[in-house]
């Protein structure tokens, strides 16, 4: 009995060293760390959507050439030229042919179509492809009246970048910006919006009163901005739709040009008395105002978080302008910038990850980032008097303005990406100045 | 108290003794003289690649079963005539050698799900195997009376498959190995030095993955996000089947991270320089993408 357990475990023994002897590695495969890549603009094919018929031939082309503009304008795309394009769509539901798409090196392709319904509306569609794993990533379908086929291209373009890049989209939306216009020392200043894109622009006031420091209203589709009519400043309200305005106050002690709260509720200000200034929030509804700091200092240009529960604000009680910030109701205020020089305009991004501001030293103005608690601050670029930033919807693009010296210089917009890549002019047909970014329209 | 003590010490040896002695003595175990049988550590994602090998092109990934899953769901009925294209334009493809993923699977539970293949893949197979019966001798073989069969499992069928394992030598065919018979020599290198690949052509394929990762820049600033992706290459280096996501994150990037690691890897073949001499070595990889130098805080 012991004899033959002995010899059946010198048998089981034998075996398992043939089998680890001979076996194919079971050991894991080869294991390769790869730790960092290229930063690229993704190349991508857009050919031209498809026209269900020849009334909509022109929008299909435009709306092609929005999308197209947009992912190009963004910085993290290539559109490739059409004429490399070698197959040619022409069924929007069949696959396409991807070693076509392969071979002029796209990585990304979008195939759509653009029909005009019985009912009168506009339908546009399109599916994006992952060329080298050759399988439809995303596909979807919008309907609006033909007026708004803009739009339509926005949200397009919004999907296709989410999809590929994993962060939300901004390009359905608009700025507010104030127009300038005349001679350097008598500039007639004009509110007007636009699509991101710069298209679309369309002036709202006259250029009579002098406008400053535009803001959107987070959940409806309104403006506040400080108007001087003589030397009193009021606070209007405009409903960018009706084209209302109704005047939210006069105070005559205003210094900034109020912000929304998150929820709308509030808008928060700075008002001055004397010397000094100090940060108020107004309810809207209940028209009371509440006073959130209280020193001998200025304090100013202050900013809600995303989730209304913090503001940041711009205050030289230190001896210098720093960014502080403190709870939605005044306490907790703490200084959060830390290098030399002067920070002002701080503006929380509606991730809540970063609060931008604008810095000057040395006589040199720049627009950076840090993080709500100071750290990891970050300049994004420098310039001939840099100011005021504000934030795309996704938290990703900084939009502000920059002056040019001289008689004849005066301010454009531009836009620049948080890695401080990818920075561009906006396209006005003047001057401009102040912008504010809308929220993702609906 | 004593007394139960006693009692029950008394009871459980005399129960031990009637154990020993009179219990019959255990069988001398029989262990079967076996050639070494692979034994692959495989992931549920492999098996699937395995399965989708059966229907694909030789070289060239064609049909998808996506380990990767979709980023965005599809919202329009209308994807599926795109899919019915798809799976029209596969079907008259010749299909590759079916037995190649078999042999790696030892176990009795895949050997019954391989069989189904098998017979799944019978259809599409008959005019291929009928042109290359005459090359490829030993392994159709066993297949033929499979050919009627469908789909039920047979003792006999395993034994098939099983008799099939076992006339193969160690290393499993690949379909550029139906030319001549694999050499058992292969696998029984005792100390296995000389297959080792070397840091210079580790090197290179890393440089050249490299160069191909464009990672969403949401991504190149997320730290922590990692993506572990195998992959198979044949001995010209070209990537067989889809590349497999072998782990998985919550992350809200983990899918375009992925995504963009796949199509880094599937651009950038053939990884030609690698050494066809020690193609063991470097024919199954895990590539794992982390992208720690690009972070900029």
């Amino acid at each position: 009995m012991i004899i033959s357990l002995k010899s059946a475990l010198y048998a089981i023994a034998a075996a398992m060293v043939a089998i680890g002897i001979a076996g194919e590695p079971s050991q894991a495969a080869l294991q390769v760390d790869i730790t960092g890549g290229q930063v690229e603009p993704m190349p991508i094919a857009l050919p031209v959507f498809i026209a269900g018929s020849e009334e909509v031939g022109q929008i299909s082309l435009d709306l092609t050439q929005v999308i197209a503009n947009n992912l190009d304008n963004s910085g993290l795309f290539r559109p490739l030229p059409p004429q490399s394009y070698i197959e040619q769509i022409s069924d929007f539901s069949r696959e396409p042919r991807f070693g076509d798409w392969r071979t002029i090196q796209a990585q990304a392709l979008v195939t759509g179509q653009v029909v005009m319904q019985p009912d009168g509306r506009l339908r546009a569609e399109f599916r994006l492809w992952d060329v080298f794993a050759q399988r439809q990533i995303t596909g979807l379908q919008f309907q609006a009246t033909p007026k708004s086929w803009r739009r339509i291209a926005h949200k397009i373009s919004d999907a296709i970048y989410m999809a590929l890049s994993g962060e939300g989209g901004y390009f359905d939306s608009r700025i507010v910006f104030v127009e300038e216009s005349g001679p350097k020392d008598q500039r007639v200043k004009r509110l007007a919006i636009m699509d991101q894109d710069g298209e679309n622009l369309r002036t709202l006031t006259n250029g009579e009163d002098l406008v400053i420091t535009p803001r959107f209203s987070p959940t409806t589709q309104e403006i506040t901005y400080m108007s001087f009519a003589g030397d009193t400043p009021r606070v209007y309200l405009y409903n960018i739709e009706t084209r209302q305005r109704e005047i939210v106050g006069v105070f005559p002690n205003m210094t900034f040009s109020p912000r929304f709260s998150p929820d709308g509720q509030r808008v928060i200000m700075s008002l001055q008395s004397g010397a000094n200034a100090n940060i108020f929030a107004l309810d809207l509804r209940s028209r009371t105002t509440r006073q959130l700091t209280n020193t001998t200092a200025i304090d100013t240009a202050p900013s809600y978080s995303p989730d209304g529960g913090h503001v940041a604000f711009e205050s030289d009680r230190g001896g210098t302008q720093q960014i502080y910030v403190m709870s939605a109701d005044g306490a907790g205020q703490q200084r959060i910038s830390r290098g030399p020089g002067r920070y002002s305009t701080p503006v929380w991004s509606p991730r809540g990850d970063y609060i931008a501001f604008t810095k000057l030293v040395n006589g040199n103005f720049a627009i950076g980032v840090m993080r709500p608690d100071g750290s990891g601050e970050r300049i994004l670029t420098e310039g001939f008097h840099n100011e005021g930033p504000t934030w795309a919807p996704n938290g990703r693009i900084l939009m502000f303005f920059r002056d040019s010296p001289g008689e004849s210089g005066g301010p454009k917009l531009y836009s620049v990406d948080i890695t401080g890549r990818n920075e561009r002019v906006v396209n006005t047909p003047g001057f401009a100045s102040d912008p504010a970014w809308s929220p993702l329209l609906k | 108290m004593r007394y139960s003590l006693a009692i029950s010490i008394g009871v459980h040896a005399a129960i031990l003794l009637a154990a020993i002695i009179a219990l019959p003595a255990p069988d001398t175990l029989k262990v079967e003289e076996l050639d070494s049988i692979p034994v692959d550590v495989v992931s549920i994602e492999e098996l699937s690649q395995r399965k989708a090998m059966v229907k694909a092109e030789e070289k060239k990934p064609m049909e998808r079963p996506a380990p990767i899953k979709p980023l965005v769901e599809e919202k329009k009925p209308e994807p599926k005539p795109a899919e019915e294209v798809k799976k029209a334009a596969v079907e008259p493809e010749p299909e590759p050698e079916p037995a190649k993923p078999i042999e790696k699977q030892p176990d009795p539970k895949p050997l019954e799900d391989l069989i189904k293949e098998t017979e799944k893949a019978k259809p599409k197979t008959e005019e291929k195997k009928t042109a290359e019966a005459p090359e490829v001798k030993p392994k159709l073989k066993p297949e033929k009376p499979k050919k009627k069969a469908k789909k039920e499992l047979d003792i006999d069928k395993v034994a098939a498959l099983l008799n099939k394992i076992e006339d193969e030598p160690a290393s499993p065919a690949r379909i550029e190995d139906l030319a001549g018979e694999p050499e058992q020599g292969d696998l029984n290198l005792a100390s296995g030095e000389d297959m080792r690949i070397s840091a210079n052509e580790i090197d290179w394929l890393r440089h050249k993955i490299r160069e191909c990762w464009n990672p969403p820049v949401g991504v190149m600033e997320a730290q922590g996000l990692q993506v572990h992706v195998q992959i198979e290459l044949d001995q010209s280096g070209a990537v067989l089947g889809q590349p497999a996501v072998v782990n998985s994150s919550a992350h809200p990037l983990f899918g375009v991270a992925a995504s963009s690691a796949v199509r880094a890897i599937l651009r950038c073949q053939p990884y030609d320089r690698l050494p066809v001499e020690k193609y063991e070595a470097w024919r199954s990889i895990i590539l794992n993408f982390d992208p720690v130098e690009m972070f900029s805080g």
